[in-house]
């Protein structure tokens, strides 16, 4: 009973934990990018996470102390996975922006959603984000070109599955 | 089949909701495992949830980080320049989808007087703004 209000404990302090590990980070890798500091402090905080596990867990006989740390670490991966997404959102995400906008009553009518959120804004604070990031680079002249990286797998990757379910690439659109 | 509309909440209720009424539901009547199991369970599949739940938007809907990654490299080695990206992806599709998706969510109501938050809209933004807050940081460029 103890060993699986233990193991719940651990699963759900694994949200805090991702929580205190990237506000560290933000404040000592300050101007980083957001995106890259974040997957830091995902990945880093595995290690303060298993720590805590097998401090937590300890003394356990291997058989059984290895399928709890299993469990534990999928959980954590699946609430890291998401906290990116979470993360990623307060940064990049158009409908919080104009939920935010508009619960600040910076935005009242739909019409003016152009005007407050421009695409040049837009296109503008993307392109500095995927430069921070090393997605994407400038030429001599200021033309903006694809350096090959995660981001760009991730995005043929997706165009790949839409393809796969009969949807169309909004790319070509 | 008429597709569902909007994307959070059709997401939340299979997922989500669904999911757990079944558990409580076995819980009562067809107590399979005991409730800390149960809830060591529920926990396993609210981490595999989310992941699916956050990675849906990504295929359902573009996203405009990844389709300027493809157009500056379909480009080719000369790149693309800032005002060639703004033209080909297009206000309508970027703010347009979004505000759609906002209202049919439950997010957003939109009157004569103009637009307003429901209360999961409310909680949404100010738990957004106090995130960033919380890490400090300012607000999202979006």
């Amino acid at each position: 009973m103890q060993i699986k209000w233990m193991l719940l404990g651990l699963a759900w302090a694994s949200l805090p934990l991702l929580l205190v590990v990237h506000g560290l980070l933000v404040r000592v890798l300050k101007g980083k990018s957001g995106q890259n500091v974040v997957l830091l402090a995902i990945l880093a905080g595995n290690l303060p996470f298993l720590a805590l596990s097998v401090w937590c867990l300890w003394p356990m006989r291997p058989q059984l102390l290895l399928p709890l740390l299993a469990y534990l670490l999928v959980v954590y991966q699946g609430f890291g996975y998401a906290y990116f997404h979470f993360y990623n959102m307060s940064e990049t995400a158009r409908r919080i922006r104009l939920l935010i906008l508009i619960y600040q009553g910076r935005l009242k009518r739909s019409e003016e959603a152009a005007s407050a959120y421009s695409p040049e804004e837009m296109v503008r604070n993307r392109l500095g984000r995927l430069t921070a990031m090393g997605q994407l680079t400038q030429n001599e002249v200021g033309r903006y070109v694809a350096k090959g990286g995660i981001l760009l797998f991730a995005a043929k990757m997706i165009a790949a599955y839409r393809q796969l379910l009969g949807l169309d690439d909004w790319c070509k659109s | 089949m008429k597709r569902p509309t909007g994307e959070i909440k059709p997401l939340f209720l299979i997922f989500l909701i669904f999911p757990l009424l079944l558990c409580g539901a076995s819980a009562l009547w067809w107590p399979l495992l005991e409730p800390l199991e149960l809830a060591l369970a529920v926990t396993l599949h609210l981490a595999i949830a989310v992941v699916y739940i956050q990675t849906y938007p990504a295929i359902a809907t573009e996203i405009p980080s990844f389709r300027i990654l493809r157009l500056a490299e379909s480009a080719g080695p000369g790149g693309a320049s800032m005002e060639e990206l703004i033209t080909q992806m297009g206000q309508g599709e970027l703010v347009g989808s979004r505000q759609s998706l906002m209202t049919e969510d439950g997010l957003v109501i939109e009157s004569a007087e103009g637009m307003s938050l429901t209360t999961a809209g409310k909680l949404l933004a100010v738990a957004f703004l106090t995130y960033r807050k919380l890490l400090g940081l300012g607000e999202g460029g979006g």
